[in-house]
């Protein structure tokens, strides 16, 4: 029972710091809110009304958009890595981001050609225009994944050509930009460092049961999901179909991730490092526990890394992907310094 | 259902193992196969590399299509779609290495109860009877709770055959369990596995390079040569090493078959009990 004490005592800990970082990422930013300015806001006060509108219509989407990533990235990372058995699998694998870059890019390109050149593309095309063809570009890739996932028998295969798709989509976008004017590059660069911010309540109302679908679908698959761990031959013989359920858990996290991605432009290294920092904290790779506490700890970490994209005063704003890879990058260098089965994995 | 007592738990009528090629005739490894496995009864698999020990299995398994006929497992037709009926009639050892991070000896052996427990995986009080009791029988209860990646491979492979004994089937394989071992820990699962055997009444196939142990273990032999007709019959009609040297040495110089007869010549030697 002292496994339950700990995971308990995790688990309490892991939610009331969420909480914290919330009430802070809700409270700081580049006008910060006092706790009195909050107490009026929450009862509604006609004083405060431009504060008020900073929280219920900037701060608040934003970070409910953080949570959503944390929680379906992480998530996403930590059925990737069962499925491949590779640690270093991430919901980025199956090329779906790069699927996503490439229909921004086409959009960003292709709108500037039909602009005097001072506007750039994204003035034109809006942010709903991006979201569009991101969420067309990952769906490309994701249904060739999928019909490729259909038809070929083993996952070490299909995590290969997820990469080459990825990296056939990558090219694709290097060509765009090789032959595009330095203001749709510039606008297509701003979109690839990601933003949790400027997601809107109608796009949450898209976003928001999608993500929640998805976890709850990752949490009925938990037990096939443990079966997956001692390897496919094995889980087959336990009795799991390997097939169905591999085909499942790509749909979702091309779901969760694509859908993800076209929100908010890729975010790096949530989806590798939280699994890692789950099953350390936890010492557990069941399903059971790490589920729940990847969407803890992702959330949390989502939280902490957009109150950091706030240290530049001055209405300046780092990009999140630049906080979130410099904490994930040291992550996961200490994770195959420490680990020595994860070196052994390599082999297998 | 046509099964009793007296037949076999597992049997294969006109089995033919090998490969579907697309547009090719299939790569046939053995004609038509009518094997048996009896209750209380260990089988061993013997044959050179690319002789189809390894297919067989795999198609006994379910994990692979037989080019044409059927396994039974008492009485109901192994189906490659029907993966959780076939896990409650049949638990499969392999020889891949588990790479888990933080795996129990006990998490392992309750993995199991896979194909009984509900959609959370829970298990109930009888499962986890049944889980304590498999690691009784191949004496893993004091390292129930060390992780499994800190264990010898000797005690890796005892927990695998625990987790085997948790999924609760009439027949159990074991494919090439002893390739990992030294000799101390070959011959003492070697003896688990009789004991097993004749403890608690399954049926018991492995597969093995190792000649002499299989032959002082195993109550019968399936010798395997690419593509001819299997080879079944009781161990010790094999001492002799007539059959043994027909099988094994067709590829091999007079050298190589020397050495190959000095070492059958010491399975007649008797052996200490």
């Amino acid at each position: 029972m002292n496994h339950l004490k700990r995971h308990s005592i995790l688990f309490i800990s892991l939610g009331l710091l969420t909480l914290a970082a919330l009430l802070a990422d809700l409270m700081f930013g580049s006008v910060s809110f006092t706790w009195e300015d909050l107490g009026q806001v929450l009862s509604g006060s006609q004083e405060t009304e431009n504060l008020a509108f900073i929280l219920w219509k900037i701060r608040l989407p934003k970070a409910l958009t953080g949570i959503l990533v944390g929680a379906g990235l992480s998530v996403s990372g930590l059925m990737m890595q069962t499925l491949f058995r590779n640690p270093l699998a991430g919901p980025y694998v199956l090329g779906i981001s790069s699927g996503a870059s490439l229909g921004v890019a086409i959009l960003m390109m292709a709108s500037s050609l039909f602009t005097a050149g001072a506007t750039s593309g994204i003035l034109l095309v809006g942010h709903w225009g991006m979201v569009l063809a991101a969420m067309f570009g990952a769906l490309l890739v994701m249904l060739l994944v999928i019909l490729v996932s259909m038809r070929i028998a083993d996952s070490v295969s299909i995590l290969i050509i997820g990469i080459m798709f990825g990296s056939a989509a990558g090219a694709l976008v290097s060509v765009l930009q090789y032959f595009s004017d330095p203001d749709s590059v510039h606008s297509f660069l701003v979109w690839t460092f990601g933003s949790i911010a400027g997601v809107s309540w109608s796009q949450l109302g898209i976003l928001v049961p999608l993500v929640i679908a998805g976890l709850f679908a990752a949490v009925v698959l938990q037990k096939p999901l443990n079966a997956f761990l001692l390897g496919e031959n094995q889980a087959r013989a336990l009795g799991v179909n390997v097939k169905r359920i591999r085909l499942l858990v790509v749909i979702l996290t091309s779901l969760l991730t694509g859908a993800l991605t076209a929100f908010t432009g890729p975010i790096a290294f949530v989806g590798i490092a939280v699994p890692h920092l789950a099953r350390m904290l936890f010492r557990t790779s069941d399903h059971r526990l790490i589920i729940p506490a990847s969407v803890l700890i992702g959330s949390l970490l989502l939280l902490v890394c957009d109150i950091l994209t706030q240290v530049p005063t001055g209405g300046q704003v780092l990009p999140i992907n630049s906080v979130t890879a410099l904490f994930g990058a040291p992550v996961v260098i200490w994770v195959i310094m420490s680990n020595r089965k994860t070196r052994n994995a390599w082999k297998s | 259902m046509s099964w009793t007592a007296e037949t076999p738990i597992l049997s294969t009528s006109q089995l033919v193992i090998g490969y579907r090629i697309p547009g090719s005739t299939p790569l046939v490894l053995a004609p038509a196969m009518n094997l048996g496995l009896s209750a209380g009864e260990v089988v061993s698999l013997l044959g050179p590399n690319g002789s189809g020990k390894s297919t067989l299995i795999r198609t006994l398994a379910g994990l692979h299509s037989a080019i044409s006929g059927i396994v039974e497992i008492q009485g109901q037709v192994v189906k490659s779609n029907q993966v959780l009926q076939t896990a409650r009639a049949l638990s499969l050892v392999l020889t891949d290495r588990i790479e888990v991070q933080h795996l129990t000896v006990r998490q392992l052996v309750a993995m199991g109860r896979y194909p009984y427990t509900g959609w959370l995986g829970r298990l109930t009080n009888s499962d986890k009877v049944r889980v304590e009791e498999a690691m009784g029988l191949v004496k893993m209860t004091l390292l129930a709770d060390r992780y499994l990646h800190d264990l010898s491979d000797g005690e890796q492979q005892r927990a695998l055959l625990a987790k085997a004994l948790a999924q609760d089937t009439p027949v159990i394989i074991l494919d090439e369990p002893t390739a990992h071992l030294d000799l101390p820990n070959r011959i003492s699962l070697m003896k688990t596995l009789k004991n097993l055997a004749r403890e608690t009444g399954k049926a018991i196939l492995f597969s093995s390079h190792d000649l002499d142990l299989a032959i002082h273990t195993a109550d019968r032999l399936w010798l395997m040569k690419r593509g001819e007709s299997i080879i079944d019959g009781r161990a010790d009609q094999f001492l002799d090493g007539v059959v043994l040297n027909e099988v094994f040495t067709s590829g091999l110089d007079q050298g190589e078959k020397r050495l190959f007869n000095e070492y059958l010549g010491r399975l007649h030697s008797p052996q200490p009990e």
